[in-house]
């Protein structure tokens, strides 16, 4: 064990990762559970797994992202599931494959309890200093420089760097550097990736007002409450007790073994009014979304509340949440009020909404415009394209979320470990979960506004219901050290439990005519079932039925995901040429020399490539086997 | 391989102004090299520039011509690749003129058979390929949208966004649940979805009107005896063809012609007059008309408005009739009308009329032209419509919408719903051009104010 920090060349750590967010958190985590020996790097060590927009984790298509985290052996699920103080199943009226768990979170023990477990892991080292510059070789990336004039070397990189690059953040005409109030931009960088030919773009996004508790007028509110029995994020089926919580039983200062009691709190909603939708006409000229001073391209699913009022109208208002941020704090966050007129204007707009008349903003709503590197120039291993050895995850792909960026993490942490290790590549597949579609979409298709998952993505999305997260990465489990031995073996034993009693529904008569699965299907409830199946844990048993209920559909999504693989297994070569292929159109021939796909199937996803180009690289493809 | 089975097909076909390719594998490939090029013995796998002579002697466009020997091309065949100008006008005319040079047109998939059979590629490889190219090749999707123009690319393009709206419509419902989404009722839902698979019923059925059209449209003249309908018939085919008298059942044996009316090859029937006869010959001639009231697109019903309603004709052809279109002519209004009930089948066109007026077949011909542009509402001198394979997709397409409204009115899962959807645009997508899931949050966003 070293607790010191190495700055010697000759005896590089394995794994440098730039950054300590979501991604960067998950990425030293899962490196160092690889074993790998891994040096994680944060400009500032108090805003280490920060929420920096929203105090909720999960929602729809996130949430199933954040259990499938959990599965790899990931943090952000136990880290959220303890410092949630409000947990809500999404959609939970609707089909299994679209409910998705949500929490809202303390901010502060998230952050915290996250800084805890990197602080605890023994082959992690934390330091606090802003990168400045990498070290690159013949083409490969061996180092970080800082600002302390200190080098760092390293087998891999991760950079994790979010919104710091060239961070522009604007309150109304007022714009100031930074990629979140009150925080450092990271400068070197850029010019780095410039110098080697790593392409950067701009995308901006925005951040409602905070409020003052107790200015607010709750009464006028109308209250949302937190289901009475939580979803959360965690297997706690497969894990004993020693993995579920080893930051509170080996910390010094966090005792949160009570931490299901954390106490629940309550988010109100409330709406914008005619008066609001004026206040935001007459000023629209102020703002730099509207005047033009933003030029990056921001999220259509997170519109700011001028968009909102200019493109759908004022109708019946647009509802607007409050949610706390924590337990400790009368900070109030306003989801749903992302602006970036200026301040006086946004108090007017603040207090025009029932229940804020007195409110007092005390911090103010921004946008913030950033620099990101394109993700098609990366590989499906989250390694770059361009320099070898360095990875890149989160926001700097031009992704969204803390669920995402956490979720990149995971893989990043993963193959620079294996890099480091001299070991191949793992590949996160479609057909395996959203982690895969994440990933893919990225590399494959890049992507023109601030990336978020949705479950439309997915097109096996009915396999990907939370529950059964577990049960998809068996196959990645059985060749990663993600998780412990006993876990590995409980998941195991939890999936022979499912399929024999899939089989068993499935087949055994209840009387002359009817299997089990006929009066499931026919919406019979589990009550009609063999006694012992009362006994299995709850999400086993939720995900039993499922398999049975919507067997024909399942089916036929297994079927689908059979055919894509058949392609997916003709592998392009590393070096393959895609210049002066005869009969392949020049504009693809272009596509795929930048994108670099990995399979037949990864080529066929990029968009403006034709099925007769892939019949031609298939033919080409197949003639270079043989030959 | 047949000896002579030289194929060609057009490899790639870009916008108007990039670059094509069609390509030729089979063992005519060095001759045509010589009677198109003037090339001899051409350099295996050489790019030559040379103009495309057809066989007419007309320059076509400067092409870059490449020869593969034999054991040396995709498909272990003699192969040559002509590299034009991207315009699909030239790509048409080089097809057409190597077709006339003896080559023929390549299956989808059909360069793979033939590489695998030679020994070029290994069997999964070669299915895999064939898979992809029959399931979704760009190619015949370019041809034909480039083919089907106008009004039915149109209509095709209409059917795919609409689906894309519904998709748009449960997405928003299942990813954005806290964003008001309002979902809309069963009704609301049926509305949408009834007139896309009308449009597209629509389309299939003219699959079936591609070979009416071209054979021409059956049109009978159908009739008690004596009402006017040979009169009416020389009126329409502007000579005297058919016998005309005073007698009733005049005509014995029905008569034909072909004629023209509004763009459409018809093919005009007269018959026998229907009535209870002994007369052997007689009745022969009435078993022809109602046999020819079923083969016809379009009936014309002649009556005689001078006297009353033929119950015992109409009795005795109501059967016939029930799936047809109708177009009921009252005749010999110059006379006392004494024909008064209206026992005519649903939805036929009435025109009252005399043969005795000389511009009465002006206004008839009209109204079939009305009734053939309603019936058919396509543009019967558009060399193309939906191919066999195009319909196929249709018909299934269909199908998934169908088990849309099915699982709708079961209130199962919006994501079900979706999958059907899904399946749904993939067969329009074989024939239009693939969409994918941006297209439908393009909609996503413009319609629905997200952002919680
Ligand atoms: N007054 C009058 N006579 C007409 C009119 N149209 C036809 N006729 C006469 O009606 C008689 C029968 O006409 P056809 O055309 O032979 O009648 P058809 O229906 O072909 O009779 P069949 O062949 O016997 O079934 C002829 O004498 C025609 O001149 C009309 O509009 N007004
Ligand atoms: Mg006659």
């Amino acid at each position: 064990m070293n607790f010191g920090l190495k700055t010697d060349e000759l005896n590089p750590y394995d794994v440098i990762v730039c950054g300590a967010g979501h991604a960067g958190c998950e990425a030293a985590l899962a490196a160092s559970r690889c074993g790998a020996e891994v040096l994680i790097l944060t400009g500032n060590l108090d805003t280490v797994a920060q929420m920096s927009c929203n105090p909720a984790i999960g929602g729809q298509a996130k949430g199933q992202i954040v259990r499938e985290i959990d599965a790899l052996g990931g943090e952000m699920a136990l880290n959220t599931d303890l410092s949630a103080i409000q947990f809500k199943l999404l959609n939970s009226s609707k089909g299994p494959a679209v409910q998705a768990p949500r929490a809202q979170c303390d901010k502060k023990a998230y952050q915290l309890r996250m800084k805890h477990v990197l602080e605890l892991n023994e082959n992690i080292t934390t330091f606090q200093s802003i990168v400045d510059g990498l070290i690159i070789e013949k083409g490969k990336c061996i180092g970080v420089k800082t600002t302390l004039g200190i080098n760092f070397y390293g087998k891999a990189i991760v950079v994790t760097t979010g919104t710091f690059l060239r961070a522009l953040m604007h309150v109304g005409k007022e714009k100031a550097e930074g990629g979140r109030l009150g925080d450092h931009v990271a400068k070197g960088l850029s010019a780095d990736f410039a110098k080697y030919g790593i392409e950067l773009n701009r995308f901006k996004t925005g951040t409602p007002p905070r409020l003052l508790g107790r200015s607010i007028n709750f009464e006028k509110t109308e209250i949302q409450y937190g289901d009475k029995e939580p979803t959360k994020f965690s297997f706690y089926d497969t894990r004993n007790k020693e993995e579920m919580f080893h930051v509170e039983q080996k910390g010094r200062w966090f005792h949160m073994e009570q931490a299901e009691q954390l106490p629940a709190v309550q988010c109100y909603t409330t709406r914008t009014t005619s008066q609001t939708a004026e206040i935001i006409k007459n000023n629209l000229h102020l703002s730099p979304l509207y005047k033009g001073d933003i030029s990056g391209t921001g999220p259509r699913y997170c519109p700011s509340v001028e968009d909102k009022i200019v493109r759908f109208g004022e109708k019946e208002g647009h509802r607007i949440y409050l949610e706390p941020e924590g337990i400790n704090t009368d900070e109030w966050y306003v989801n749903g009020l992302s602006t970036s007129l200026p301040f006086d204007v946004q108090n007017h707009v603040v207090q025009s909404i029932p229940g804020l008349e007195k409110a007092v903003i005390i911090r103010p709503a921004y946008a913030v415009e950033y620099d990101y590197a394109n993700p098609t120039q990366l590989a499906r291993s989250l390694e770059s394209l361009k320099i070898e050895s360095l990875f890149f995850a989160g926001q700097i792909n031009g992704t969204s979320g803390y669920e995402e960026a956490a979720a990149q993490g995971l893989v990043a942490g993963i193959n620079s470990a294996r890099k480091a290790l001299n070991e191949n590549p793992v590949i996160f597949g479609r057909d395996e979960g959203y982690i895969g579609v994440l990933i893919d979409d990225l590399v494959t298709k890049g992507t023109t506004e601030p990336y978020r998952m949705f479950t439309s993505r997915a097109e096996y999305r009915l396999l990907f219901n939370h529950t059964s997260s577990e049960l998809r990465y068996i196959p990645k489990l059985q060749i990663l050290n993600l998780v412990s031995q006993n876990r590995k073996q409980a998941i195991l034993s939890k999936s022979l439990v499912v399929n024999d009693w899939v089989k068993r529904i499935r087949t055994e008569k209840v009387h002359a005519n009817d299997t089990y699965a006929d009066l499931i299907k026919r919406g019979e409830d589990e009550t009609k079932l063999p006694e012992d199946f009362r006994k299995l844990h709850k999400e086993t048993r939720s995900e039993i039925l499922y398999r049975v209920k919507y067997e024909g559909y399942l089916l036929r999504e297994l079927k689908n995901i059979e055919r894509m693989k058949d392609s997916e297994r003709i592998k392009i070569p590393k070096n393959f040429s895609f210049k002066d292929i005869p009969g392949l159109r020049i504009e693809s021939a272009e596509k795929l020399s930048v994108i670099k796909p990995e399979t037949l199937a990864q080529a066929n996803r990029i968009s403006g490539v034709n099925p007769s180009d892939i019949s031609v690289l298939m033919i080409l493809l197949a003639k270079s086997n043989t030959n | 391989m047949t000896e002579g089975d030289t194929i060609v097909s057009l490899a790639t076909i870009a916008g108007e102004s990039a670059l094509g390719i069609v390509r030729v594998s089979g063992n005519l490939s060095k001759s045509l090299c010589n009677d198109i090029f003037n090339i001899v013995s051409p350099t295996p796998r050489k790019a030559i520039l040379k103009n495309y002579l057809s066989i007419k002697g007309k320059i076509v466009d400067q092409v870059l011509v490449i020869y593969f020997e034999n054991g040396k091309s995709y498909t272990g065949e003699e192969t040559l690749e002509l590299t034009f100008h991207g315009n699909p006008l030239i790509a048409n005319q080089i097809l057409d003129d190597l077709i006339k040079r003896k080559c023929r047109l390549a299956e989808p998939g059909e360069y793979t058979k033939r590489a695998f059979l030679n020994g070029k590629i290994d069997l999964s490889q070669a299915e895999a390929v064939a898979e992809l190219i029959s399931a979704n090749s760009e190619i015949e999707i370019e041809i034909a949208n480039h083919q089907l123009r106008g009004s039915l690319s149109k209509r095709l393009h209409i059917i795919q966004s609409g689906i894309i709206n519904l998709q748009a419509q449960f997405e928003a419902s299942i990813d954005f649940p806290e964003d008001e989404i309002k979902e809309k009722d069963v009704g609301e839902i049926l509305a949408v979805v009834e007139p896309l698979k009308t449009s597209m019923t629509q389309l299939i059925n003219s699959t079936n009107i591609k070979s009416t059209l071209s054979q021409g449209i059956k049109i009978s003249l159908i009739g008690p005896p004596n009402v006017g309908k040979s009169t009416l018939f020389n009126k329409l085919v502007h000579e005297n063809r058919a016998l005309v008298s005073k007698d009733s059942g005049t005509t014995r044996d029905y008569l034909s012609k072909e004629l023209n009316i509004g763009g459409y090859k018809i093919e005009l029937f007269d018959t026998a007059g229907i009535r209870k006869t002994i007369s052997e010959v007689e009745q022969l001639g009435i078993q022809n008309s109602i046999q020819l009231i079923n083969d016809s697109a379009i009936v014309l019903l002649v009556f005689d408005s001078s006297l009353p309603y033929p119950s015992e004709f109409y009795n005795s052809i109501q059967n016939e009739i029930k799936s047809k279109t109708i177009i009921v002519v009252e005749n010999k209004i110059d006379l006392n009308r004494k024909l008064s009930s209206h026992d005519y089948p649903l939805n036929s066109k009435i025109i009252t009329t005399s043969m005795n007026n000389d511009d009465c077949s002006i206004n008839i011909i009209s109204v079939i032209e009305k009734v053939l542009n309603e019936k058919f509402k396509i543009n019967p001198t558009s060399d193309i419509l939906v191919s066999k394979r195009q319909s196929n997709h249709l018909v299934k397409a269909l199908s998934h919408l169908d088990e849309v409204i099915s699982l709708i009115s079961s209130s199962i899962n919006e994501e079900i719903i979706l999958q059907e959807l899904k399946l749904s645009i993939e067969c329009i997508n074989h024939i239009v051009g693939r969409t994918d899931n941006e297209d439908m949050l393009d909609q996503l966003f413009k319609n629905f104010c997200i952002g919680k």
